[in-house]
């Protein structure tokens, strides 16, 4: 999982998941960035505030007085069809729930980062998973979703950037890049993405027709909102949202597998967890177990039929997360009962080792 | 820096039969207690303080100064280069 890419005849720069996601923001052609610090993702409003892209490409970096503030600026610049983003960790990411809830029913594209640390409260600054109820069920009120992509790597941190802001352009909808403690903070080797030039008003005009630039004599004044306090209206705002996630739900999917050709047992983790896992199984296959790890890349939509199709084929599954259990049961609705899905977690700030997955997958699954 | 000069001191003053004696200065606001240094040092001199940085990250610092041979191990495993090494042959 780390370093899809092949890294021929490309630069190959060393930096952290953070600032690779502050470099892939200005390459992705990103108008504006508005956050708040809060370790551990301070590096992506520091390396933005060093590369001065002010300058370079015009983009805005703002850092605000709160993240209730961020969200908001980023409704207003998606508003006006600008690429805007923020990004936080877990308690700030809690602040932000209601403006993304706003602008999820508001139909906009942003994109926000949660780099994730251990709760609940104010908790600890270590990697935490804990926050995966929240992003993909929906943290703040009413119906909605958030594309949520779970990077596993600084490679993918920097891919996952440019990849959000071309969903949430192409769904209209609020797309979220859901990192741990770990990517942020870890240095690893990255190529970044190509530039690519921030859109001119012309463009904007021409791609979000429903974008408030000002209005023409040929249409109808366009206005942005997440108030409808007719009923009947409201509803057919929820039908056509739901139809919109029917839509990712059937064409976003994305997941990666490790040795699965022939596993009998199953390990399901995303993100830091996975790459303890993919050790995990490098070490049951050593002595003989014959496990794979399926790794969900998008956690909403999540992989439902793949982790379906693996119910026959395996004998049981183990999902790992730094959490108390959340993705487990999106698993178990996954396979619905056809085959036992066992759960280990750390919580808090720890980070479980390959060892102890080992130990796990041998004694709870392996003795089924 | 007044860290610095203590250990240059400490150094100094450590006439043992060591031939190098090491020491070690920390980039505090750079590094984010992963403790890799502290597992990686041979001679264990190292240890995540118990202060935190302006992060608030318990950094990484040397808590048996003496002991430090100045083989840089904690420097090559530190993944955010946070750490210098000194030497001074006896």
């Amino acid at each position: 999982m780390n370093n899809s890419k092949k890294h021929t005849g490309e630069e190959v720069r060393l930096m952290k998941g953070n600032e690779a996601i502050a470099h892939a923001a200005i390459r992705s052609g990103c108008d504006g960035y508005f956050g708040y610090p809060i370790t551990p993702q301070s590096e992506i409003m520091e390396t933005l505030m060093e590369l001065e892209p002010w300058n370079s490409t015009g983009m805005v970096v703002l850092q605000v007085e709160s993240e209730t503030a961020s969200i908001n600026m980023v409704y207003g610049a998606a508003g006006c069809g600008k690429k805007s983003m923020t990004s936080s960790s877990s308690p700030g990411i809690s602040l932000m729930q209601e403006g993304m809830s706003y602008i999820a029913c508001a139909e906009l594209p942003c994109v926000v980062v949660n780099v994730m640390r251990g709760g609940p409260g104010l908790g600890t600054i270590q990697p935490s998973q804990a926050d995966y109820y929240q992003s993909v069920k929906g943290g703040g009120h009413g119906d909605y979703k958030l594309i949520t992509l779970a990077p596993a790597s600084v490679q993918e941190m920097a891919d996952h950037t440019v990849m959000a802001f071309d969903l949430a352009f192409k769904y209209s909808t609020p797309a979220l890049i859901l990192a741990d403690g770990v990517i942020g903070q870890m240095m690893e080797k990255v190529v970044l993405p190509p530039f690519q030039p921030r859109m001119t008003e012309a463009e904007i005009r021409e791609k979000c027709p429903w974008a408030t630039l000002g209005k023409t004599a040929d249409r109808k004044p366009n206005i942005i909102t997440s108030l409808s306090l007719q009923a009947e209206e409201m509803e057919t705002i929820n039908l056509r949202l739901q139809k919109k996630y029917r839509e990712i739900e059937k064409n976003e999917v994305l997941f990666e597998e490790f040795s699965c050709e022939d596993a009998e047992y199953l390990v399901i983790a995303f993100g830091t967890s996975a790459r303890v896992c993919q050790k995990a199984v490098e070490l049951a296959r050593a002595e003989g177990i014959k496990a794979g790890l399926l790794r969900p890349i998008t956690l909403y939509p999540f992989p439902t039929d793949a982790i379906s199709s693996f119910a026959d084929k395996t004998k049981g599954m183990l999902t790992v997360e730094m959490s108390a259990g959340q993705m487990v049961d999106d698993v178990r609705l996954a396979v619905n009962g056809r085959v036992p899905v066992e759960f280990y977690g750390r919580l808090g700030g720890i980070v479980p080792s390959p060892d102890e997955v080992l130990e796990v997958l041998k004694t709870k699954v392996v003795k089924l | 820096m007044s860290n610095f000069n203590y250990i240059c001191v400490s150094i100094l003053n450590h006439n043992i039969m060591a031939k190098i004696k090491g020491a070690i200065v920390v980039n505090v606001e750079r590094c984010k207690g992963c403790n890799l240094c502290v597992v990686a040092c041979p001679s264990k001199v190292l240890a995540l303080s118990k202060e935190a940085n302006d992060k608030g990250y318990n950094y990484s610092h040397m808590a048996d100064p003496d002991s430090c041979v100045g083989c840089a191990a904690c420097a090559y495993v530190c993944p955010d280069a946070c750490i210098t090494v000194y030497k001074v042959k006896l």
